[in-house]
């Protein structure tokens, strides 16, 4: 069995769907760890979930992302452990310096949830292995500060090395290039505004977020 | 006292000489102020228990009925439901966005201090027409208000209803309504226990926001309340996802007697309700209460409204447990009071005592009691009847912003957080499915102001019938409600007639259907220098139960038959008086389509309602772009009428026609049911010269409210 952690900030509130697609839909073990530690448990993968961490004063993930855990967090990194970010957690892993750009507030200004449909532009990564490239899929959405955005000169970089894996068919928050969800470099780890945890079973509207999970336990198993 | 004083403090000079008379004394200033939180309409219902005592408060899935700080019902054995509807709508009329805020931060403090998780938020809407530009002011602050908030503290909002009328022109209706699941072990009240025990403050700091709040609601909105947006609290959501939190960890490790949460009257009302309600007295000390300015007085320390903020009583040593847990989610925490046998409410501060007064005299106000009075003065203009041929008449209900989609104020919601959501917003009633349960929970919350005026029993009772209809309608059982009560002034006697007739007729559509009442508020005073509301009950009901199938809302293929449960009477349309109500007949309808869809014969199935047969037309096309071929069981001149018509106890079906034989058998002669067409792909067929393709349904669906809202 594969092993997760989420990272549990003050004003996360995603973290309970997150521990549950991952241990009672995907069946893989998931423990929660609180953002006060600098010690992680021995974990295959770190999930930093969404909410509202510190009720996103400042700027979204600012605050976050001076948590003593995420000092840890990129020393793991570092040496390949693989870390995913969502929502709330994709604003901490870019306000960290963990991935490359910023996520402003999406042109409207207005709050949006609904359920999305995204392509997947890169299946060669430990996140989006099982999926077929240009895959398209269903996963919902909840956010303000969403929209993607980098330098001309840092985006031909992220480009050329293949790290955008999700783009928007009909882009809703102005996010460049469609940018839905990318990766750093060494692609072990990933940023992404929509919620896979959310969409893991069909009663809720869409199951297309497990195969995320799914990857991330086949990369690690590959990996073992 | 001067009585300048006594009117800063919106008390009465009848009340005050009351006061003087039961404590046979003056009171001083702090004692003055927790009189006048506790004897407002907000915390004593002085004018409103006399009609709320009648009704239906029974049944067998009630564990906790109204009284507490939110109504509990059972699930399972070991699994309890927790729900309230509460207003805010004085706050949201002069300050709409942290009106809108604190409403749905006050109604989810309710749910979490009873023990129990919320899990998803509701919210009745009435505003004036959307041309006003007013009211579009308005709406478009109480919605980000309720996203920024409910988003935020990390509980979704799944539904709800959106309404227009002008008498909601100076006083706009805002209604929330939560929901939470709690195991059997968690559910806590506020009744004080021991004497001895330590009280203990726990949350926000406490500031001067919201002063007077209590007394502010129980008044009318003139151009004097207007300038007191000083009394509209300021919600800090992050402090309230942090709180539930800490809150819900204390009561799983066990460390609590009671709780309460400070909302209406803070600490005054907190305080003196969990002391009152186990026969307990209290004495509190202020020096300790946690204070964001340093020389708040004690008549604002007991007064303010400072939000995020509770009242617990612990359990014998276990203080220091409570105090780490508080450290953990960096919140504050003060013992501030102990529980005595005295029955006093006793108030120390700098070492002197600056009040004492029975806790009995403040929890019982002298009752306001004027004769009811009939009185038709707000009977509402008939309906329009759009003109033109029929295609005409279609074309302006499907281009009618009140029947558009409210997406624009959805979509603002998270309505996808906590994975429990089966039905998205937008359909009246919303599906929630219970993780490791095979059970489901229904909501919806509606209101119609209009219909109440027209006849305030009849009114309440379609109302309730509609919920019903809608919690049915996906295969649940009606379990139990929650309301709020928004009317005019209580003193008036018209408003007397409405409240006592509104609560009869509830009380006799509940006691059949066996509904009982586990929660609710009351909203008076909704009067502006012009106009009053409509009076309009909201009703929160909630259905329970095990599903064999989900049915999908629209039509899921070509080739279903398309029928109407029910007896549809298209005479009534357009009258000064209300369709008739059989209750006999809406249980019987409603237990035939509960069996019809356990027995899986049924394709859909959407309750009729507001907007009649086209209304339920409109929906299922643009859910499933899927359209219909109609035959019209009428003759031409009554084609509007049927389709627009308000009768009740109906449903829109569908099935294979496989199943026709078993559904005349399902249905046979105890209900008329009767086929209007079948499904087609791509239009909607009414008759030769009235088709619209569905295309052209969705798309003036989807814009006729929103390009109110974006222009």
């Amino acid at each position: 069995m594969i092993k997760f952690g989420v990272i549990i900030f003050p004003g996360s509130n995603c973290d309970l769907d997150a521990l549950y697609a991952i241990g009672k839909v995907a069946k893989q073990a998931v423990i929660p760890i609180w953002h006060k530690e600098t010690q992680i448990p021995d974990v295959d993968c770190i999930v930093l979930p969404g909410g509202f961490s510190y009720g996103d004063y400042l700027r979204p993930g600012a605050v976050a992302s001076r948590s003593p855990v995420i000092q840890t967090i990129k020393r793991y990194a570092v040496n390949g452990g693989k870390v995913i970010g969502i929502c709330n957690g994709f604003q901490v892993l870019v306000e960290a310096n963990l991935l490359p750009g910023v996520l402003l507030t999406k042109q409207s200004t207005r709050f949006i949830s609904r359920i999305v449909t995204l392509e997947v532009v890169n299946n060669q990564t430990p996140f989006s292995n099982l999926f077929q490239k240009n895959q398209l899929i269903r996963i919902p959405i909840a956010h303000k500060d969403g929209n993607y955005f980098t330098d001309p000169a840092s985006l031909r970089m992220i480009q050329q090395n293949n790290q955008v894996v999700f783009t928007y068919q009909d882009n809703p928050n102005g996010s460049i290039e469609n940018i839905a969800g990318l990766c750093n470099r060494e692609k072990n780890v990933l940023g992404l505004m929509p919620h896979p945890e959310r969409a893991c079973e069909s009663i809720t509207g869409t199951s297309d977020g497990l195969l995320v999970f799914q990857s991330i336990v086949a990369a690690c198993k590959e990996a073992k | 006292m001067n009585p300048e004083i006594i009117k800063q403090f919106n008390m009465s000079i009848a009340d005050y000489n009351e006061i003087v008379k039961r404590l046979q004394r003056e009171p001083n200033m702090v004692e003055l102020g927790l009189f006048s939180a506790m004897w407002s309409e907000h915390c004593s219902y002085r004018s409103s228990k006399e009609f709320l005592k009648r009704l239906p408060t029974h049944g067998k899935r009630v564990v906790t009925g109204p009284g507490e700080n939110a109504g509990v019902i059972s699930i399972t054995d070991d699994l309890y439901l927790s729900f309230k509807v509460e207003s805010h709508n004085h706050p949201s009329a002069v300050e709409p966005f942290q009106g809108a805020a604190t409403g749905v931060g006050g109604i989810i403090r309710d749910i979490f201090t009873m023990g129990a998780r919320p899990i998803a938020s509701y919210d009745s809407l009435c505003f004036d027409l959307p041309d006003n530009p007013r009211a579009r002011y308005l709406l478009n602050g109480v919605v980000e208000g309720i996203a920024y908030y409910g988003n935020c503290v990390g509980v979704p909002t799944l539904g709800g209803e959106t309404r227009f009328d002008s008498c909601y022109e100076e006083n706009p209706l805002i209604n929330a309504m939560t929901i939470g699941i709690l195991p059997k072990s968690s559910l806590r009240s506020s009744e004080a226990k021991h004497t001895g025990s330590n009280v203990i403050y726990i949350g926000a700091k406490t500031g001067r926001d919201g002063l007077h709040g209590a007394s502010f609601a129980s008044g009318v909105l003139d151009e004097e309340a207007q300038k007191k947006r000083g009394s509209v609290q300021v919600g800090d959501p992050f402090l309230e996802k942090l709180l539930i939190e800490a809150t819900l960890q204390i009561i799983d490790e066990d460390l609590i007697e009671a709780i309460q949460d400070m909302g209406a009257a803070g600490l005054t009302s907190s305080s003196v309700e969990m002391a009152g309600k186990g026969n307990k007295g209290m004495r509190l000390n202020l020096d300790e209460v946690p204070l964001r300015e340093n020389d708040l007085t004690p008549v604002e320390m007991m007064l303010s409204e400072s939000q995020e903020r509770m009242l617990l009583i612990s359990k014998p040593g276990k203080e220091d447990r409570i105090k780490e847990i508080l450290n953990h989610w960096e919140l504050d925490y003060a013992i501030i009071g102990v529980i005595t046998d005295t029955g006093l409410m006793e108030i120390q501060y700098h070492d002197s005592q600056v009040a004492s007064v029975p806790i009995e005299e403040l929890l019982n106000p002298p009752i306001t009691s004027v004769p009811p009075v009939q009185n038709h003065s707000l009977t509402p203009p008939p309906l329009i009847i759009p003109g033109g041929i029929l295609k005409e008449k279609v074309k302006q209900f499907l281009q009618d912003p009140q029947f558009g989609s409210k997406r624009w104020i959805f979509e603002q919601y998270d309505h996808t957080l906590l994975t429990n959501t089966v039905n998205p917003p937008g359909i009246g009633a919303s599906l929630i499915r219970i993780k490791d349960t095979d059970q489901y929970i229904g909501v919806t919350l509606i209101s119609n102001g209009r219909n109440s005026a027209i006849d305030p029993y009849i009114g309440v009772q379609t109302t309730i019938a509609q919920c019903a209809r809608r919690i049915s309608a996906l295969g649940l059982t009606p379990s139990a409600i929650t309301n709020c009560l928004n009317f005019g002034d209580p003193n008036q006697p018209h408003t007397r007639w409405e409240l006592s007739q509104t609560v009869e007729g509830m009380r006799e559509i509940l006691e059949a259907m066996e509904v009982p009442v586990v929660s609710g508020n009351v909203s008076l005073y909704n009067e502006g220098i012009h106009k009053r509301i409509y009076p309009t009950p909201t009703i929160g009901m909630v259905g329970l139960g095990s599903l064999s199938a989900i049915l999908p809302v629209g039509f899921p293929q070509e080739g279903l038959i398309v029928a109407v449960v029910g007896k549809t009477n298209p005479s009534n349309y357009n009258n000064d008086t209300l369709p008739a109500l059989s209750i006999r007949e809406e249980i019987l309808h409603q237990n035939l389509i509960r069996s019809g869809i356990q027995t899986n014969l049924l394709t859909s199935c959407l309750s009729i309602d507001r907007g009649g047969i086209i209304r339920a037309l409109q929906q299922c096309v643009v859910y499933s772009s899927m359209g219909i071929e109609c035959e019209f069981p009428v003759d031409t001149t009554q084609q509007w009428p049927y389709l627009r018509c308000e009768s009740n106890g109906r449903y829109l079906i569908s099935y294979q026609s496989s199943n026709e034989k078993a559904i005349q058998e399902l249905f046979s002669d105890k209900v008329p049911l009767t086929v209007i067409g079948h499904t087609i792909p791509n239009e909607l067929k009414l008759d030769r010269a009235t088709q619209f393709s569905v295309e052209k349904i969705v798309n003036w669906y989807q814009h006729s409210f929103k390009d109110y809202m974006e222009y």
